[in-house]
């Protein structure tokens, strides 16, 4: 175990080693990274990263409390707190020497103070032989296959496994006497019966290797059909009609403003089956590197599923290649039925 | 915001694009976990610490059925936010 403590620097220089890339541009990266966290978590609030894990600013109300030093009831302020829930990934990355163990059950008739009594007394050799991290962390590993490592059980120096057998297994055989003598017989026994466990381990995974290999090939080998939407994709229907009906008046009103913007609409490339007609132009967007079409349609219409009608005005047929650098005119749109613009109706939809 | 805007945001800021900066992203992550692993802790200035701790087994009692359950020792990454940020995010939340 490497116990060290790493500056932003220090991460910089390992990326830049791990993906053979200027140190320069890592280290600018990973101050991004960190700055986008922070303004992520003040705007947002949640900062959601796939793999690493969740930042939260979480309230944390008022409490009384009592002062440490005085002994008088002092009342701590509500104040928020940033927390940070590794992804399940990440946690099982960092957990690693003790995934192999798993929360047992403790038979009612163990005596709890006897096994602590048996810990103590086997954890004073276990200090004397070489005390760094390492055999510590090795354990779990260890209690699994103590023979398949080191088959040599009778050497006194492997009490690292017996220490474990009566914490791990004495719960489920009710064994508080299992003492050291004791439970060094069946460590000498074991050998054979774990190996043909072993093996068989061996066998079924190679097997599930192989099915999935082939699942894998089979399900690449189909044509790659690539889902290419189209412009004219109905993809804005989901917009609910919640306007259908408004009162008498509002509805001719609506209608009026419907016939004009159904004027307006004819000097525009239209989208035949969307909710909107394209009236005007609320002006032009340069595609640079990080933005998306849906980005934009986010941005003007609030709404990323009207990308769609960017299309349709800029001519672009195939939305997952625009080219760099294009400048598009974003559409102004009003609803075919109420004449409203987008984001008017989605106000309106929330008001219902 | 969540992962997509999170690279979005990112990307914009570092003038890549959004599959490239998601690339580097997961390069990152990579290694910070290869890093946990290890063992090691993480200081970053104005941000906060994240650490490896840790936390011993223990007996844990069941209190409807008084079961008792021996919970194994495990290593937990851990995240302390340093004050500076905890001040900006103080700020945000009153806003």
């Amino acid at each position: 175990m490497t116990d060290q403590r790493l500056n932003p620097a220090d991460l910089a220089s390992a990326l830049a080693r791990r993906g053979s890339l200027p140190r320069r541009y890592c280290e600018d990266f990973v101050r991004s990274f960190f700055d986008i966290i922070e303004e992520g978590l003040v705007h947002d609030n949640l900062v959601k990263i796939k793999g690493f894990g969740t930042f939260k600013v979480v309230d944390i109300d008022a409490r009384e409390s009592v002062d440490v030093n005085t002994g008088a009831r002092i009342e701590i302020a509500s104040h928020t707190k940033v927390s940070f829930t590794p992804d399940t990934a990440l946690r099982d990355a960092v957990n690693k020497p003790f995934l192999a163990f798993q929360t047992v059950v403790i038979n009612d008739d163990t005596d709890i103070q006897k096994m602590e009594a048996i810990e103590e007394e086997t954890e004073e050799p276990q200090v004397e032989t070489p005390a760094t991290e390492e055999p510590v962390l090795e354990e779990p590993v260890t209690v699994e296959e103590p023979v398949a490592e080191e088959p040599v059980a009778e050497e006194p120096v492997v009490e690292a496994p017996v220490v474990e057998e009566p914490k791990a297994e004495a719960p489920k055989a009710e064994a508080p006497k299992a003492e050291a003598p004791v439970a060094e017989a069946p460590v000498c026994e074991k050998p054979c019966r774990c190996h043909c466990f072993w093996h068989t381990l061996l066998w079924l995974l190679t097997a599930c290797l192989f099915l999935i290999l082939g699942y894998c090939a089979a399900y690449y080998w189909r044509p790659i059909e690539l889902p290419t939407f189209t412009c004219d994709e109905p993809a804005t229907e989901v917009v609910e009609p919640t306007t259908t009906e408004p009162t008498d008046s509002l509805a001719a009103a609506a209608d009026q403003g419907a016939a004009t913007v159904a004027s307006a609409a004819k000097n525009y490339p239209q989208q035949e089956d969307g909710d909107y007609w394209i009236v005007g132009e609320l002006g032009t967007e340069k595609m640079t590197a990080g933005k998306t079409l849906l980005n934009m349609a986010l941005k003007y219409y609030k709404d990323k599923k009207l990308f769609t009608y960017i299309c349709t005005m800029n001519g672009i047929t195939n939305p997952d290649i625009v080219p760099l650098d294009m400048e598009l005119r974003i559409p102004e749109l009003k609803d075919k039925k109420t004449g409203m613009t987008p984001i008017e109706v989605a106000e309106a939809a929330k008001n219902q | 915001m969540n992962n997509k805007e999170f690279i979005s945001a990112l990307s914009q800021k570092e003038g890549l694009l959004q599959r490239d900066a998601q690339k580097m992203v997961n390069l990152l992550v990579a290694e910070l976990s290869a890093q946990f692993e290890n063992g090691s802790t993480l200081a970053v200035q104005n941000f906060g610490q994240f650490e490896v701790k840790k936390k011993l087994e223990r007996v844990v009692v069941n209190p409807s059925s008084g079961q008792r359950m021996l919970v194994p020792p495990k290593l937990v990454l851990n995240f302390k936010a340093y004050p500076a940020l905890k001040e900006r995010t103080q700020k945000g939340g009153e806003v």
